[in-house]
């Protein structure tokens, strides 16, 4: 097993350095396989999938490590490498079905929670679904009128279901400033729309920040 | 409907109705997205698309996620070792040991430069440190076959000019001379040897022997081809004997 607290910038210059060693690039494979099934399990492939995946992964890193730039992150550099595996074979397999229909990688998600269109439920009167298709059109005006970081933060926590270090992370914020954002975004809406609208702002759920 | 619900609806109606996607980002721009390198205009673009972009915003998050130890901890371990074994069988010598270089960083010119004049001076100087050290051991070793030349014999006079011409041959790689002062003997001697044409090429002092002899070993590396004049002084410089010496050419 790789020695966990080796630093990974000390096993790439030791395969830089001379001939690469295979039990170097062992503690390389020890350290990252199991995060590359994970991050390509992640991305919707079987498990045969995946382990081809990472195997062609490593051999990229295998042909590559001497170019590697010891300055750069060796992370930033294996996610490259994973992605254009992953992508490759995306169109690898869309080519293979090219007389299918594509769909579009999002389609998925439209159709489970995307913008609803079903038809108001059948117990409900004409009358109540204009009601509601009126209050849905308030409130999106109301949403677009927020500043664009702080639409950005309640899109990614209300729609995404994210946490607050991912809407961090995917807007380059602090955690810190994201949780204040969606503190502004709800007082505001409340403000804007009035107390009708109470039950559709609830209260930001609790979660620690970091 | 759930209190939460009618805003995600209304969101989502709002996202899909300013979806323009575009195309997906490349891996290298999205890395470069999450170190901050892109322009403050290529980064907002980035962002609107992560916004509006399921994919490529779990994508991004993954890549945090690639520098966690914990992430996927113990996933894939039924096919590790096989999939270790077909990496070893994929690289071209069956096993991961093939060697990998990495160019050597090239120096400075100057550095080039300087180390290449050290290069060459070192070298200089061995050979000539070298060659200074034949010839001493040449010089300290005994030569069986060394040319001896008496110059008493015959050929010397007093202060006067030389009668005849002791000669050395080309072949003699050393040589002694024997000079015997005809005169008082002293403690004492110096003895100069000088061309022809002038000119001082040896000059040192020298004790006679307990017959009285003075014994001089030269070398031809010394004493290149041509006419020489020996010349034996006193303590006082005064002159006493000269005579004539000849190195043969090759």
């Amino acid at each position: 097993m790789a020695d966990a607290s080796e630093p990974v910038q000390e096993i790439i210059e030791r395969l830089q350095s001379g001939p690469a060693r295979e039990e170097d690039f062992r503690r390389l494979f020890d350290l990252y396989y199991s995060r590359l099934v994970h991050f390509f399990s992640r991305r919707g492939f079987s498990p045969q999938d995946c382990l081809d995946l990472t195997q062609e992964t490593f051999l990229g890193i295998y042909k590559g490590i001497a170019t590697f730039r010891r300055d750069a992150r060796f992370e930033t550099w294996l996610f490259k490498i994973a992605t254009n595996a992953y992508r490759k074979r995306l169109r690898w397999g869309a080519a293979e079905k090219r007389d299918a229909l594509e769909v579009p990688l999002e389609a998925g998600e439209e159709t489970q929670r995307g913008p609803r269109s079903d038809p108001p439920a059948s117990g409900a009167s004409a009358g109540e679904g204009m009601l509601l298709e009126e209050r849905s059109r308030l409130l999106r005006q109301a949403v677009e009128r927020l500043p664009e970081q702080m639409r950005k933060c309640l899109l990614l926590r209300v729609y995404r279901e994210m946490k607050y270090r991912e809407i961090a992370s995917l807007l380059r914020l602090s955690p810190e400033t994201v949780k204040v954002h969606l503190f502004q975004a709800r007082r505001r809406l409340r403000e804007e729309l009035g107390p009708y609208f109470d039950d559709a702002i609830p209260e930001e759920p609790t979660e620690g920040v970091a | 409907m759930s209190r939460n619900q009618e805003l995600k609806d209304a969101l989502g109606e709002l996202l899909g109705a300013r979806r323009d996607l575009g195309s997906h980002p490349d891996p290298e721009e999205l890395a470069a997205y999450h170190d901050g390198e892109l322009s403050a205009e290529r980064q907002r673009q980035i962002q609107d698309h992560l916004v509006a972009c399921h994919e490529c915003a779990r994508l991004l998050l993954d890549l945090n996620g690639l520098t966690d130890p914990d992430f996927g901890a113990g996933v894939g371990l039924e096919g590790k070792e096989a999939v270790w074994q077909r990496l070893r069988e994929e690289t071209p010598a069956g096993s991961l040991v093939v060697p990998i270089r990495q160019p050597a960083p090239s120096a400075p010119r100057w550095l080039q430069a300087l180390a290449a004049s050290l290069l060459v001076a070192t070298l200089g100087l061995s050979l000539w440190v070298a060659s200074l050290r034949r010839t001493v051991r040449e010089l300290a070793e005994p030569e069986p076959n060394a040319v001896v030349r008496d110059l008493n014999s015959g050929t010397a006079r007093g202060a006067g000019s030389p009668r005849s011409v002791t000669t050395v041959p080309s072949e003699a790689r050393s040589f002694i001379l024997i000079l015997t002062p005809r005169q008082q003997r002293r403690d004492e001697y110096r003895v100069v040897i000088e061309r022809s044409t002038g000119g001082a090429v040896w000059s040192g002092r020298l004790e006679p022997n307990e017959v009285g002899s003075l014994t001089l070993r030269l070398s031809r590396r010394a004493l290149p081809p041509g006419d020489y004049q020996v010349r034996l002084l006193g303590e006082g410089s005064e002159p006493i004997e000269k005579y004539a010496l000849r190195i043969e050419s090759p």
